[in-house]
């Protein structure tokens, strides 16, 4: 029989060395991540829609922090896996890369509804929940996947609140009955755009509004916009509802200043466009006056349950300190997201598997008002936040800043230049 | 008919913007042969060159050209040697991911710097109207305008009267036969590329009051420069204008009479038709398209 070397002997005591030292780090390891839910969180950080995965990114944090500090989820800590997606492919491919190589077993996100959609395809393919805080495209809950959530309410939500702001108390400031009320939509020509406009669209065929003209455009081609424009002074809508994004919206508004587009009101939905900070600040006074449908910027705290409102105050105080910017839209949309993903945890005690998450989620019922952002949550079958849960908001640019002015009992401060007073008088 | 002057004003306005991109980009495109993909994210550089003079230094961006020309022609220099000349000569699609690669890391490095915030550059004129024949031009804009008509002038002097112009043109159409002529092609390529980026670099300076300022901004104008420029003929600064004017009318009149949705699919058929009939594109050089590609 054949002996062993001492050179041999040095040789499997070195791999036997090995082999412990690998064992002991892996328990340790997982020991470590016992203590951890991992989530995977997939946002544009790069790319033209950045600003707003950013923000959002930003208050998705802060609300894991503040979860962490209050004791994290049945004693585990909440921990982030981020990936940048700037397109649909990255969105897709990133989601697959979190779920097989860092062993996620929940995804959340995405911001835009270009991303969304691929995303979620991945997460429902690998039978892993897929946790949506903010796009709206009205595809996302009608595929019949069982474990995708979304927490924002969807396109057809945003164009039903748009019409319902003009039918409630729009029409009535500009003294103009609703059967002669032109309006006018102009729309980009993404998901976002087209779900949210033609929702608006149907409402408004619904109430007899008559709608003038019906205008789509590609955002990231777009350069000038003197033909919609001129053809708006033209037909001369009393109110614009518009879905863009930021940089289309700030060139819009513009040039609508130049060629001297009169109109009584304009209005847009989400946290992009007449609704992004980036607007008001590109726009400087011009800025007064657009309506953005949104999350609140300030909410009138009668209105919300008492924990809530403070709770509300407590996140703005911390990410405006944080950020150095105002707590709004993306990052509220990542916050309350994040904050009843935390509820349903609580629910299943940190288990991510996708029957307890989905049990869970469904069996929330909070109203209105009790929930951040002044939401309720009931989650409906195919895992849609019911859109008449998800409280939105009109705001208004005054003074430099949004500002919520309806629904009244939500308001903080009185709607203003209704209708929209001439270029020239501004 | 009531529209017709204005849209006629806002075409040749958008056209002066895109042919202040496209010139720069017909010398590198067309003397160089280098798809330089880079083109937009140096359009970007010099929008926030233009905001951050503006803030730091109160300086406007027409007086900023004094910084901004040096500037760029420095950092061209700097590009061509560190990036583009060791890609001369090799596989187009060594030099495609060369210049796609760059401009990655610009769009980067832009994002890291300066976050993906859209930005204006708000001047205290800047919204001021100019009423021509019952159409109204913002001043930035007409000054861009007229900017671009300078440039393409000069190029088109330029190229076609002096001793460098006439040896530029020589190496954009047989790099081979200006060697044997003793012409320094190297150098050739060095001041296209330079002269190139620093056209852009105006364009940018130029173009910061009228559009919002972001990482990707120049994704938004670079396709529509690239059809530009083969449109109008590669290497012609006269060809890039009159191209840019095309699309430019395309753009406008289309959107207005056929819907803003077509107005790709309208420019895009002429340059299908214009590349069918001319492959060297209206102005140039017949055959040169054909060379070192």
């Amino acid at each position: 029989m054949r002996t062993t070397t001492a050179r041999e002997c040095r040789l499997l005591r070195a791999i036997a060395l090995c082999v412990f030292v690998a064992g002991a780090w892996t328990l340790s390891s997982d020991g470590a991540c016992q203590n951890q839910i991992k989530i995977g969180v997939l946002e544009p950080l790069s790319g033209p829609i950045a600003g707003e995965g950013r923000r959002q990114l930003n208050g998705m944090e802060l609300a894991r922090d503040l979860i962490n500090e209050r004791g994290g989820i049945a004693g585990k800590q909440l921990a982030w896996v981020v990936a940048d997606v700037p397109d649909a492919t990255a969105a897709a491919n990133e989601a697959s890369r979190l779920i097989s190589q860092e062993g996620v077993k929940l995804l959340t996100g995405t911001f835009s509804s270009s991303l969304c959609v691929p995303a979620s395809e991945v997460a429902a393919r690998n039978n892993v929940v897929y946790w949506e805080v903010s796009c709206v495209d009205p595809r996302f809950s009608t595929r019949g996947y069982k474990n995708t959530f979304r927490t924002e309410i969807d396109a057809n939500g945003f164009g039903w609140y748009n019409i319902e702001f003009v039918r409630e108390t729009l029409h009535q400031k500009l003294g103009i009955e609703l059967k002669n009320l032109k309006v006018a939509f102009l729309s980009e020509d993404s998901s976002y755009g087209q779900g949210t406009t033609e929702a608006a669209k149907k409402r408004a065929q619904e109430l007899s509004i008559p709608i003038v003209s019906v205008d789509f455009y590609n955002r990231n081609t777009m350069t000038d916009f003197t033909p919609i424009i001129l053809k708006l002074k033209a037909l001369r809508p009393d109110v614009i509802i518009a879905s863009a994004y930021t940089n289309d919206a700030i060139l819009f508004w513009k040039q609508a200043k130049q060629l001297d587009l009169e109109v009584k009101a304009i209005l847009s939905a989400g946290a992009v466009g007449f609704g992004s900070p980036d607007f008001g600040k590109s726009s400087g006074k011009s800025a007064e006056g657009p309506f953005a449908l949104l999350e609140p910027a300030g909410l009138n705290p009668k209105a919300v349950a008492k924990d809530v409102a403070a709770l509300e105050a407590e996140i703005a105080k911390r990410y405006e300190a944080k950020y150095n910017e105002k707590y709004g839209g993306s990052a509220q949309l990542g916050v309350a997201g994040i904050w009843i993903l935390a509820e349903v945890l609580r629910k299943t005690g940190g288990d991510l598997s996708p029957e307890k998450i989905r049990s869970a989620a469904l069996s929330l019922d909070i109203p209105v008002g009790g929930m951040l952002n002044g939401w309720g949550v009931k989650f409906r079958e195919d895992g849609q936040n019911a859109n008449e849960r998800v409280q939105h908001y009109m705001l208004q640019w005054q003074d430099g800043r949004l500002v919520t002015v309806w629904p009244e009992r939500f308001a903080v401060a009185p709607m203003k230049y209704v209708p929209l007073p001439k270029w020239s008088e501004r | 008919m009531e529209a017709l002057p204005q849209l006629i004003a806002s075409a040749i306005v958008l056209g002066g913007i895109y042919a202040l991109v496209s010139i720069g980009l017909t010398l590198i495109f067309g003397v160089m042969r280098v798809v330089n993909f880079a083109h937009g994210e140096f359009l970007m550089l010099s929008m926030y060159l233009a905001i951050g003079l503006f803030a730091a230094f109160d300086l406007d961006p027409y007086r900023g050209l004094s910084v901004a020309i040096p500037l760029s022609l420095l950092f061209g220099a700097l590009v061509y040697y560190a990036v583009v000349r060791p890609v001369i000569g090799r596989a187009h699609v060594v030099q495609i991911f060369t210049t796609l690669g760059l401009s990655i890391v610009l769009q980067n490095v832009a994002l890291l710097l300066w976050t993906a915030n859209f930005r204006q550059l708000r001047l205290p004129y800047g919204d001021r109207v100019v009423a021509i024949a019952g159409a109204a031009v913002t001043l930035p804009q007409l000054i861009a305008f007229a900017v671009a008509a300078a440039f393409t002038i000069v190029l088109f002097g330029w190229l076609r009267f002096t001793y460098l112009g006439k040896a530029m043109r020589a190496t954009a159409q047989d790099p081979k036969a200006a060697t044997l002529m003793g012409i320094d092609t190297g150098k050739m390529l060095l001041i296209a590329f330079v002269i190139g980026t620093m056209c852009v670099g105006v364009a940018g300076m130029l173009m910061a009051p009228l559009f919002s300022t972001y990482p990707t901004v120049g994704l938004q104008f670079v396709l529509v420069a690239f059809v530009v420029v083969v449109l109008g003929g590669l290497g012609s600064a006269v060809g890039a204008l009159l191209g840019a004017l095309i699309v430019a009318f395309l753009d406008v009149m289309g959107g207005f009479y056929v819907g803003t949705a077509w107005k790709e699919v309208l420019y895009f058929v002429v340059f299908i038709v214009v590349l069918l009939v001319r492959p060297a594109g209206l102005f140039g050089q017949r055959g040169a398209e054909e060379l070192g590609v």
